[in-house]
């Protein structure tokens, strides 16, 4: 990399302010199970997601820090079963382990089923040890917490009930309730170089760099070999294997994914620049919900595991998993296929084989999870960019911008 | 991609090319297999009855003689089996075609749910008999396609069983059942040989409904293989650019066939939109109700689309697929982003990227479709385009809908994409809580945004007005493997 580019990635790099309560970095544990603990763990986990209230081991709708939050046994040639906890909350991870804890009467039966737990006072260490580093990370709005995105929804949903029942737009804005949850909100802050009207200056520059980093995207993500019949054409695939992913999604998501996949020989010190790249362009070079002309990840991220010889991608997005990918080849093919033509089994012919592509995830490296948490499951990435929008216009009290949005709500 | 060859459009099915609008009748015949050996025989001597694209005959004048009656054949998954197609192929279709539409968890995907759920479907449901393969005939009128059937199954003795027989009709003017002109947008497809009306959408590759040829991702729709050993005659294609040696392709020149028996609740419809349309004196307000069945179905009665004509109809515009959203109605306001025909193909107006991107995104999940409808008409159609849609109209208890046929080669990609990821899903293009008007699965609890100047409005409380009372998936072959079909042993 040039030295120019290492120091626009810096000066790029100041101007996120990390202010807000929200993590920066998903969370990530991969703990080895006991021998002999598999099928009890996996009966635990069923209990906790046939009824994720009022089960008796976790109960995570109480939380309220928790996005997302998933568990799943995965399996390997070279392991034993290890349970996958994953997922992203607000704050550190010693408040949320504190939180966890409350709302956990039974976390012990999740823990005492994996080696070197020692109990609920060393949790906080115990998943320290175990926790891995994302080396690509997308959140779709890093400045939002489990309560901001609530409030959010609580006052678009206060607007529309108002409306339903008069036009008066006065009278709208008047509204108590509205006002008090208006009056909740966090302020707003905008980095200091859009304050000093240099929002111009940096779009460009945030512009030129992804015009560099799609070019090399480009050169990186050459298909092994063009192809234009599918890898999956004519090929038997175990349909069973399908249904049993399908059918735990949800069918209008939110919905969620992770697959653990086998580096390429000679290839980690490559994966590792591309997530560099990659993690770097979706954190600091597009808006707030977007990756790429995409609009529907709340979050993913990659992470390179068991020293450097698997990888992991774990992602939280909306609507179907038809769409999703049709996206991912669409519009982030030269960032995904960078990223995936390091590990064995992805389509020669990368992401513009679709069907391969999907393939590849359902019939070959997607693994299903057992437990699976959202704390808003009625709203897409494009719903929070609306409300993140009225909640602005509503904030700022510029009730002439805010009747705008009135005409479509 | 120049014209397809002759030589391959008399390989295809000619149902793909044509709606056969010229016959306004059609039979359905959903046949199960109970003797495969007699039904191979059959088949074998349907084939040169089979409608194919070839070019109908040239008149003396230079016109195109249109043929007297279509005949076209789709099969299901079991249907395959039940005719001894070899275990690979069986096992390289779709797992869509494979699963068949009333799997458990596709009925969710699809809104196949309480009323609409399989265990009440009159065809392919999961208490009737199972569909082996469906007999599309197209006449002028049900006598000659009822002689015709006759003449097809001469006696109960020939290995088959009529499992269901429906009728279906071209209606006049095209009017569905709630009295919209129905059937008007049909893609444009590269090498078809009749092409509509320029629609100011992008040109669809031949592959998005015939498998064989390129679709929008420039690659050839997935397609089941047999063996070569199994094809000793050498019936059969081989894969384009040498893939797959060892394999022959049994889809190539063929297509995924859906049918969808739609019932429509036609009291239920207006008298919803009457309860929302009321004057001063709460009576019903006839142009306004007029106005909300348009928002939405997303065009006037006559057809024309609400984004060339926001306030009243006009008459006057000539091609009533020729429109994009974006250029004159971003917001919704003349068709609301939610109504059926914004969802069911956005076309420029997904609001979060580029129009281009829009069309190209819209251009991957077009369905080619050939539908009919069924049951006599609860009121005279033409009434709502003159301004008088019925008021306090009483249902009849009368069964009356659509036969709904698409094609598509990729089922999951196209026909389950726009069904489940567009007209059922709640959040689509930003909306909260809204579901597909007319074909969405509404169960009461969702509602219907309109955009409108000063302050939106939204209809609560939208129940559902149309009910999946049966369905399948089938695969359309090519006469190539028709043929193999019929000398598989």
């Amino acid at each position: 990399m040039s030295p120019f580019l290492v120091g626009a990635f810096g000066w790029v790099s100041i101007q996120i302010d990390v202010e807000g309560k929200m993590a920066a970095e998903p969370l990530t544990v991969i703990l080895p199970i006991k021998s002999g603990e598999e099928a009890p763990l996996r009966q635990v986990l069923d209990e906790i997601n046939a009824d994720l209230a009022g089960n008796l081991y976790l109960q995570l709708p109480q939380s309220l820090t928790t996005h997302f939050l998933r568990l799943a046994i995965i399996t390997d040639p070279d392991h034993g079963p290890r349970l996958l906890l994953s997922g992203n909350h607000d704050g550190s991870l010693a408040d949320y382990v504190k939180e966890l804890i409350t709302i956990g009467p039974g976390l012990d039966e999740i823990f005492n089923k994996c080696v070197g737990y020692s109990g609920q006072a060393n949790l906080l260490g115990f998943l320290q040890q175990h926790a891995l580093k994302a080396q690509m990370v997308t959140i779709a709005f890093e400045d939002e917490t489990v309560g901001s995105i609530r409030t959010k929804i609580a006052i678009r949903q206060r607007l529309e009930t108002l409306l339903d029942n008069q036009t008066n737009i006065d009278q709208v804005f008047d509204d108590l309730e509205l006002q008090g949850l208006v009056k909740q909100l966090p302020s707003e802050t905008s980095p200091w170089w859009q304050s000093l009207g240099l929002g111009w200056f940096v779009n460009q520059i945030q512009a030129f760099l992804l015009t560099i980093l799609r070019f090399i995207g480009r050169i990186l993500s050459k298909p092994d070999r063009p192809r234009q019949v599918s890898e999956y054409s004519g090929v038997q695939v175990d349909l069973e294997k399908t249904r049993i992913l399908a059918t735990s999604e949800d069918i209008s998501g939110p919905n969620h994914l992770h697959l653990v996949s086998t580096l390429k020989a000679g290839r980690l010190l490559r994966l590792k620049i591309v997530l560099f790249l990659t993690n770097f362009a979706s954190r600091k070079l597009f808006e707030p919900g977007e990756l790429s002309d995409i609009r529907s990840i709340h979050f993913a991220h990659w992470v390179i595991f068991d020293q450097g010889k698997r990888l992991l991608f774990i992602t939280h997005y909306d609507d179907s998993f038809e769409s999703y990918l049709d996206d991912f080849a669409n519009r982030a093919s030269e960032g995904l296929n960078s990223i995936w033509n390091n590990v064995e089994g992805y389509p020669e012919a990368a992401a513009t084989d679709v069907v391969g592509f999907k393939q590849f995830f359902r019939n070959d490296q997607q693994l299903p999870s057992q437990v699976f948490y959202r704390a808003y499951p009625d709203i897409t990435v494009r719903n929070i960019i609306r409300d993140r929008t009225i909640s602005k216009l509503l904030r700022q009290d510029n009730p002439q911008a805010a009747e705008q949005l009135l005409t479509l709500l | 991609m120049p014209e397809l060859t002759i030589d391959d459009r008399s390989d295809i099915q000619g149902i793909i090319f044509s709606g056969y609008g010229h016959l306004p009748h059609t039979l359905y015949l959903f046949i199960q297999v109970l003797d495969a050996a007699k039904a191979r025989q059959w088949l074998g001597q349907l084939i040169p009855t089979i409608t194919t694209g070839k070019p109908w005959r040239q008149n003396a004048d230079g016109s195109r003689a249109k043929p007297e009656a279509a005949c076209n054949i789709a099969f299901t998954h079991p249907g395959f089996r039940a005719l001894g197609l070899p275990q690979h192929t069986l096992e390289t279709f779709s797992r869509e075609f494979s699963e068949g539409m009333a799997e458990p968890h596709r009925s969710l995907i699809l809104g196949d749910t309480d009323e609409s759920a399989p265990d009440h479907w009159d065809i392919g449901g999961s208490q009737t008999d199972t569909v082996h393969l469906l007999l599309i005939l197209n006449g002028s009128s049900l006598d000659q396609l009822q002689d015709w059937q006759t003449e097809l199954f001469p006696d109960s003795d020939r290995g088959f069983k009529l499992v269901a027989s429906e009728s279906g009709r071209r209606p006049p003017k095209d009017k569905e059942h709630f009295g919209f002109r129905d059937s008007i947008a049909q893609p444009i497809v590269e090498g078809f040989p009749t092409t509509p009306p320029a629609d100011d959408q992008p040109v669809v590759r031949t592959g998005e409904f015939v498998l064989g040829y390129l679709n929008q991702f420039d690659f050839f729709p997935a397609s089941p293989a047999v063996p070569s050993d199994q094809d000793p005659g050498d019936q059969l294609s081989a894969y384009p650019d040498a893939e797959l040696p060892g394999f022959k392709d049994f889809g190539h020149h063929g297509a995924y066939l859906v049918y969808r028996k739609l019932s429509q609740n036609v009291a239920a419809f207006w008298n919803f939109v009457a309860q929302n349309e009321q004057d001063a004196e709460g009576r019903p307000d006839a142009p306004a109700m007029t106005k909300l069945a348009s928002k939405f179905v997303g065009r006037w009665p006559s057809g024309t689309p609400l984004v060339l004509a926001p306030e009243q109809d006009d008459l006057t515009i000539a091609n009533p697929n020729k429109f994009t959203y974006l250029p004159i109605d971003r917001e919704g306001l003349a068709c609301p982003v939610g109504a059926h025909l914004r969802r069911t193909n956005p076309r420029d107006s997904f609001l979060d990227i580029s129009p281009e991107e829009s069309l190209k995104t819209s251009s991957q999940h077009r369905l080619i479709r050939r539908g009919r409808v069924y049951g006599e008409p609860l009121f005279p159609l033409d009434d709502v385009e003159k301004g008088q849609p019925p008021v306090e109209i009483q249902d009849d208890g009368q069964p009356r809908g659509l036969h709904f046929v698409c094609l598509n080669s990729e089922i999951g990609r196209q026909f389950e994409f726009v069904q489940q990821t567009w007209a059922n899903n709640p959040r689509f293009n930003a909306l909260y809580d809204n579901r597909d008007p007319i074909i969405g699965n509404n169960d009461g609890s969702s509602h219907m945004t309109i955009p409108e100047q000063p302050v939106r409005r939204r209809i609560l409380g939208m129940p559902r007005f149309v009910i999946v009372r049966g369905g399948g998936y089938f695969f359309l072959p090519s006469i190539k493997a028709l043929c193999f079909l019929a000398n598989t042993t």
